[in-house]
């Protein structure tokens, strides 16, 4: 445990000095099951960003948050 | 662990959110995992329907307008149980290029798009990758595509994006897609390393994440990752 604590502190000094690498936006949708993907909130991005809804009329819903991971 | 997303064909609304900031140069590839889950009601042969793709507007709205690199699916015309991905740089048809491997419910898949920027009118590209190497994730030798969709050859009017900006990447049900489809591990970036194994950038929970690592725990595989 003592030694997971020095890494994460020591880890927390490095991160202002390297710049962020990886994927500009990145979403492995980690929501509530059944919900509308439209509103969840991303905070895999800094800063965090919202799904937004398009549509309009009847039967209009936009895609939903599945149980279980393809990963 | 995280869940995914599901699509539904007897809707017909989209979800997009924003880049971190809009893309106006250069290419911009996105990756996600898929799954066709159920096939069913997937009778288009031709054409087909997009069902992801990059954009040129943020927020809500009525309707997408527009899309840049737009994934696109129909029924395979030799099997009725399969299925072709295809890209277009615009949403005309004369801009949607199919793969011709057919594909079943049993794969799940991973898929990168790309929209390419050119100088001039007309002249954008659209590239679509289907389980790529896997010696080329991390890096940047992106290999040959399996689909392109080329402004300056296709008949259609205008293929470029207009306002030639991308800002946001979207997801969508439509009437013509196959009953459910599921996508996970949605990644867009300007480099192919980006979007096929790239660290997600740094959030709140990362320092938990960098203890959990040192604890020993499982790194949770990336997309796209062999």
């Amino acid at each position: 445990m003592t030694k997971a604590l020095l890494f994460a502190w020591i880890s927390c000094l490095l991160l202002p000095v390297f710049p962020a690498s990886g994927a500009l936006l990145y979403d492995g949708f980690g929501y509530t099951s059944g919900a509308a993907l439209s509103g969840q909130t991303n905070n895999d991005v800094s800063p965090a960003l919202t799904w937004a809804y398009v549509g309009s009329g009847a039967n209009s819903a936009d895609p939903k948050i599945g149980a279980g991971s393809l990963s | 662990m995280g869940n995914s997303v599901l699509t539904d064909r007897t809707q017909s609304g989209v979800a997009r959110i924003a880049l971190p900031s809009p893309q106006t140069s250069g290419t911009i590839y996105y990756s996600m995992i898929l799954k066709v889950t159920d096939i069913t009601n997937l009778n288009n042969t031709t054409t087909g329907s997009f069902l992801a793709g990059l954009n040129n507007s943020i927020g809500a709205g009525a309707s997408i307008a527009s899309a840049g690199a737009a994934l696109m699916i129909h029924r395979d015309a030799n099997n009725a149980s399969a299925y072709n991905l295809g890209m277009a740089v615009s949403t005309a048809n004369a801009d949607r290029v199919f793969d011709t491997v057919a594909h079943d419910t049993s794969q799940t898949l991973c898929v990168v798009g790309a929209y390419q920027f050119n100088p001039g009118a007309d002249d954008d590209n659209a590239y679509l990758w289907i389980n790529p190497a896997s010696s080329t994730f991390r890096t940047n030798n992106v290999p040959a595509p399996d689909v392109s969709s080329l402004g300056l050859t296709s008949t259609a009017a205008v293929s470029d994006i207009p306002t030639n900006q991308l800002t946001s990447v979207f997801l969508r049900n439509n009437g013509v897609e196959p009953n459910q489809i599921q996508i996970d591990e949605l990644r867009v970036d300007t480099t192919w390393a980006g979007v096929t194994g790239g660290v997600p950038e740094p959030g709140s929970g990362m320092i938990v994440l960098l203890a959990a690592a040192a604890l020993g725990m499982r790194r949770r595989r990336a997309a796209c990752e062999s």
